[in-house]
């Protein structure tokens, strides 16, 4: 069965008030207990090994992977798992898409979070990407151009690039006859310069005429 | 999901027996279902099935219990790894009283209806979460 199809049956039962009410106390627990085991089973870890860093006994830990135990966890005890996973911990309230959504994307690989320390690089380049798009825009806007606003230029920005201390820079001129605007991220060089390499492509709205580039340059690292 | 696809066993009248389980609210109350459907689509997107949530059964080769716990009822959902390769056809739905099937017979059902929806698979189709 596809996802769809689970997700529309659920829907049908979800318009009686009874079933959702359940199904929402279901999809709490029984996804934390999913969760908790496909966090440790990520990292390798033994119940006895989680129990060890949450200063739990194993038994419990066996508890809070068992969707049929009596006993549900606590919010403190949730914190203490996460703080174990070196992982952050999300309580909110959302619409019952959401739910129909958690509740039918189960898979495993799904469930899977990073610790902190594993996703610190990709948060920085994350961070440092939309700092070059912040720029790009603002040079865009001082070239003359009406972008209408970030989230235009995000839709055609190339993600996948790595960066490091990115300065980006914008400059009219054209590009292979398109009107683009090329963004260029530094990347750090031996002898500490920094070599501009294009990363990012925006192509502008055709209304657009006029068209910026930014040559390939080198920079003092860090002056 | 789409680790495994569950199935429902249907009868020679093409009935569903699953399905008329399930929406028997005298046997399966509401809140129970809703419980049963979560762990069912938890199990979908989980490759390696562990205790205590699913287990062979003794002496009955091929046969799985999923178990699912609501109040103080234990719901014990029997079915078997097939036809097809990450297919679970669910066969027999029964209960557990302390050590005991009810009903008693309720593996030797399942391994029945295994034995027929291998010979064909015509006789099990996709199950539906409503």
């Amino acid at each position: 069965m596809n996802t769809v199809t689970a997700k529309q049956d659920l829907l049908e039962s979800c318009k009686e008030r009874e079933y959702r009410d359940a199904l929402n106390v279901e999809n709490v627990y029984g996804g934390i207990c999913a969760q908790i085991r496909a966090l440790r089973e990520q990292r390798e870890m033994s119940q006895a090994q989680l129990g060890r860093k949450a200063n739990m006994a194993q038994e419990r830990i066996s508890i809070l992977e068992d969707p049929n135990a009596e006993t549900k966890p606590t919010l403190n005890t949730m914190l203490r798992i996460a703080s174990a996973f070196d992982v952050g911990l999300d309580v909110r309230f959302v619409p019952f898409s959401t739910v129909l959504d958690r509740s039918t994307n189960t898979n495993q690989r799904s469930l899977e979070v990073e610790s902190f320390d594993d996703e610190l690089p990709a948060i920085e380049k994350d961070l440092a990407v939309e700092r070059a798009l912040i720029a790009a825009h603002e040079a865009g806007l001082s070239a003359g151009l009406s972008v209408s606003n970030l989230s235009d230029i995000y839709d055609y920005v190339f993600r996948g690039a790595t960066a490091y201390s990115p300065k980006t820079k914008v400059q009219k001129g054209t590009w292979a006859g398109q009107q683009n605007i090329m963004i260029h991220e530094a990347r750090p060089q031996p002898k500490g310069t920094l070599v501009f390499e294009p990363t990012g492509l925006i192509k502008l709205p055709a209304k657009e005429e006029k068209a910026l580039y930014t040559g390939e340059e080198q920079l003092n690292y860090g002056t | 999901m789409d680790e495994w696809t569950f199935l429902d066993y249907l009868d020679e009248r093409n009935t569903n027996p699953i399905q008329e389980w399930l929406r028997d609210r005298t046997r399966v109350p509401v809140k129970a279902k809703a419980k049963i459907d979560r762990i069912l689509l938890q199990l979908a997107g989980t490759r390696l099935w562990v205790r205590p949530l699913a287990s062979n059964l003794d002496n009955h080769p091929g046969i799985v219990e999923i178990r699912v716990r609501w109040m103080n009822t234990q719901y014990r959902l029997l079915g078997f790894r097939g036809p097809t390769e990450r297919q679970f056809t669910l066969l027999f739905p029964a209960l557990e009283h302390g050590d005991q099937f009810d009903p008693q017979n309720a593996p030797e059902i399942a391994q029945r209806r295994m034995a027929i929806v291998q010979n064909d698979w015509s006789r099990a189709c996709e199950h539906r979460y409503r």
